[in-house]
């Protein structure tokens, strides 16, 4: 049985979907996760089969690399519902944020480059409950 | 088929009463509440089939009024102690309603909360017009139906993890062993009273009896 990620003790599985030729906020979201965890990073492409490959307990959307992001985190939701997932933009909009959380998304949170803010989110989603079953899709 | 109730609270009585005058016009039973306290008095009494929540419930000119919200966290985080109401309460179906969306209002409303379940279900702007609001009205009514008709009955086992329900029982078991404690302290009394005599020993044993029958009657009427 997987240990709960809320369990700090717990090395937890970070995934993002991003870009990895985009040096700056992959790192610096690497290095956020740290103490938690390892990150995994892959692209839109590769995302819907590595969720189909490897348990991942939570999994981050980088919305200003990836094109279809509700459709997006509804599929890797239907694949992985125990993960909590985590749509990152840097314009955050409330219409969006509607669509990433009908969708399924556990968060949608502005982008942040900074280590400790990072770090602080990431603290707070794993302290929070596992995600139950998907919301319906109303859109 | 009896009309879906919904509860509509709103400062704005402008507002409310044309949003109102619109879902009844659509065939919905439509209950008002032009404050928090009045939208948690409407909800804690029961019978409501969807809650429709203004974000600023006081105050429109604040924009750190957030007491629709806040209504919507308390309810959906409410442990049921009594099953009847707080339980019910939480199962309502919500939809934040607001003037001024926002994303954090959106992340407040639509992320999961304690239990995994979210404050609320949708979150409608009220720019969209009234057609967006009957949308998500719809949704949020045949998705709750779907969930009711998914759980017919929920098993005696499976009740017993609600914390609440949990809660009673433990609370029933410790009247009932009070009662029991009564009883036995009450016939030592009133044994004592009759060999010695001693009108306090009886006043005891009477206080004690009284305890017993409250005990009984409180503890069996409990679900």
């Amino acid at each position: 049985m997987r240990a709960d990620p809320g369990d700090v003790a717990v090395e937890v599985a970070f995934l993002l979907i991003g870009n990895r030729e985009e040096s700056t906020w992959p790192l610096a979201l690497e290095e956020a996760v740290a103490p938690f965890g390892r990150l995994h990073v892959v692209s839109e492409q590769e995302a819907l089969e590595e969720a189909e490959r490897n348990r991942y307990d939570v999994i981050i959307v980088d919305a200003t690399v990836v094109s279809e992001v509700a459709s997006l985190v509804a599929r890797l939701r239907a694949r992985q519902p125990e993960a909590r997932m985590v749509v990152a933009t840097l314009s955050p909009t409330w219409q969006r944020a509607r669509e990433a959380m009908q969708a399924g998304a556990f968060d949608y949170i502005r982008k942040s480059f900074n280590k400790k803010e990072t770090r602080a989110a990431i603290r707070g989603l794993l302290k929070r409950s596992k995600p139950a079953q998907p919301l319906e899709s109303t859109s | 088929m009896p009309k879906p109730i919904i509860l509509f609270a709103d400062n704005d009585a402008n507002f409310l009463k044309t949003r109102t005058e619109f879902l009844r016009q659509e065939g919905y039973h439509v209950i008002e509440a032009a404050n928090s306290t009045e939208a948690r008095q409407r909800l804690g009494a029961g019978g409501i089939d969807l809650a429709i929540l203004d974000i600023r419930l006081e105050d429109d000119g604040d924009e750190r009024d957030l007491s629709g919200l806040w209504l919507a966290k308390e309810t959906a985080e409410k442990v049921p102690t009594i099953v009847t109401s707080g339980f019910m309460e939480q199962m309502v179906p919500k939809i934040i309603l607001t003037g001024f969306p926002s994303y954090e209002n959106v992340r407040e409303a639509l992320a999961p909360r304690v239990g995994g379940l979210p404050a609320a279900v949708d979150f409608v702007a009220k720019q969209e017009g009234p057609e967006a609001l009957l949308a998500a009205i719809r949704r949020a009514l045949s998705a709750s139906e779907r969930r009711q008709a998914e759980i017919p009955v929920a098993p005696a086992a499976m009740m017993a993890e609600v914390p609440g329900i949990r809660v009673q029982a433990q609370r029933k078991t410790w009247i009932l062993i009070g009662a029991f404690a009564s009883l036995i302290l009450g016939t030592a009394m009133g044994f004592g009273a009759v060999v010695t005599g001693n009108p306090w020993l009886l006043l005891g044993a009477l206080f004690f009896i009284v305890l017993l029958v409250v005990g009984l009657v409180v503890g069996t009427s409990m679900e």
